[in-house]
């Protein structure tokens, strides 16, 4: 399958999953966008979350961590969202609420070069547990690293620890280049 | 001298000469941490110790992404450094009221870095 086929594949069915999302969610919907993600965007999903919680009953420290996951959430499809044939960005992101929690989704086209890299990190995380995360995550911070483009790289590894490894991922191959990327998370709530 | 206005996603950092403190306030979750951050830690590098003979960082975070963490790690360390040549400074970590990863953040900095920093909390109105 060419890549022009594998994008348009991936561009049908990104689209269909949100459109089913958003349907699926029309009374429950916190914020949500499909399609380029910017800096400007991420600003405006955290405004949109924090006014939408403005006067829930949530703890402070609850709805900070929640906009926490945003920020490392979309950051990270800025960062790793894989253009292909440098067309425009195909992802979209989500915040619903549910009756006990919060629900994020992500979506994003991968290559399927980098998707291995990105299965064998976020397994060894998976598998360790809450303890091992925190100590993981000392570590990085002792070690205080960062990559070429100066970013620290341990997004995901936050992510898992902040929400008590309540994440699921599915990778969906389209093609012998590109994948889907589909990420899910729960926040559980706590009332203030 | 160092003086940075907020932004929605970035903190404000300001250095008062006279009292030798150094602020970051507010968010700081940039697309470009290297950029906010390199300029502090050049700051701190060339901070002239039998000039200014002590520093006070003081820390107060609301939304702070996990690559701004591991800056202001290298910041903390810089400072430690600093001190074992001589500088006499204190870093004061405050925290809002409930946001315990905050002040879990900042227990984790003054482990790895054997700073004495103190926490203040600061309480919801």
């Amino acid at each position: 399958m060419s890549l022009g086929k594998q994008y348009q594949d991936c561009e049908k069915i990104i689209l269909k999953n949100y459109q089913d999302l958003r349907n699926r969610h029309s009374d429950n919907l916190i914020c949500s966008h499909i399609g380029e993600f910017s800096q400007e965007i991420l600003i405006s999903l955290v405004s949109l979350t924090a006014n939408s919680l403005l006067k829930a009953p949530y703890l402070k420290g609850f709805k900070r961590r929640l906009e926490y996951i945003i920020i490392e959430i979309v950051q990270n499809i800025i960062a790793h969202s894989d253009k292909i044939q440098k067309k425009s960005q195909l992802a979209y992101f989500m915040v619903v609420e549910e009756k006990d929690g919060f629900q994020l989704y992500s979506t994003n086209t991968i290559l399927n070069k980098n998707a291995h890299l990105f299965v064998d990190c976020i397994n060894n995380l998976i598998e360790s547990n809450t303890d091992e995360l925190n100590t993981i995550l000392k570590k990085h911070l002792k070690l205080a690293e960062l990559d070429k483009s100066g970013r620290a790289g341990i997004g995901l590894l936050s992510i898992l620890y902040k929400t008590d490894k309540n994440f699921a991922y599915e990778l969906i191959q389209i093609g012998e280049e590109v994948s889907i990327l589909n990420l899910s998370l729960t926040l559980k709530k706590e009332m203030a | 001298m160092i003086y940075r206005q907020a932004t929605n996603d970035s903190p404000e950092v300001k250095f008062n000469i006279e009292s030798k403190i150094l602020i970051i306030k507010g968010n700081s979750y940039p697309e470009n941490c290297s950029g906010l951050y390199n300029p502090i830690k050049q700051f701190i590098e060339n901070y002239n110790i039998e000039e200014m003979s002590s520093l006070e960082l003081h820390c107060h975070f609301n939304l702070l992404n996990s690559t701004s963490s591991v800056h202001i790690a290298q910041l903390i360390m810089l400072l430690a450094d600093k001190r074992s040549k001589g500088l006499n400074c204190k870093v004061i970590w405050t925290y809002d009221e409930h946001d315990e990863e905050m002040l879990d953040l900042g227990e984790k900095l003054a482990s790895i870095s054997k700073l004495d920093i103190e926490f203040k909390v600061e309480l919801d109105d």
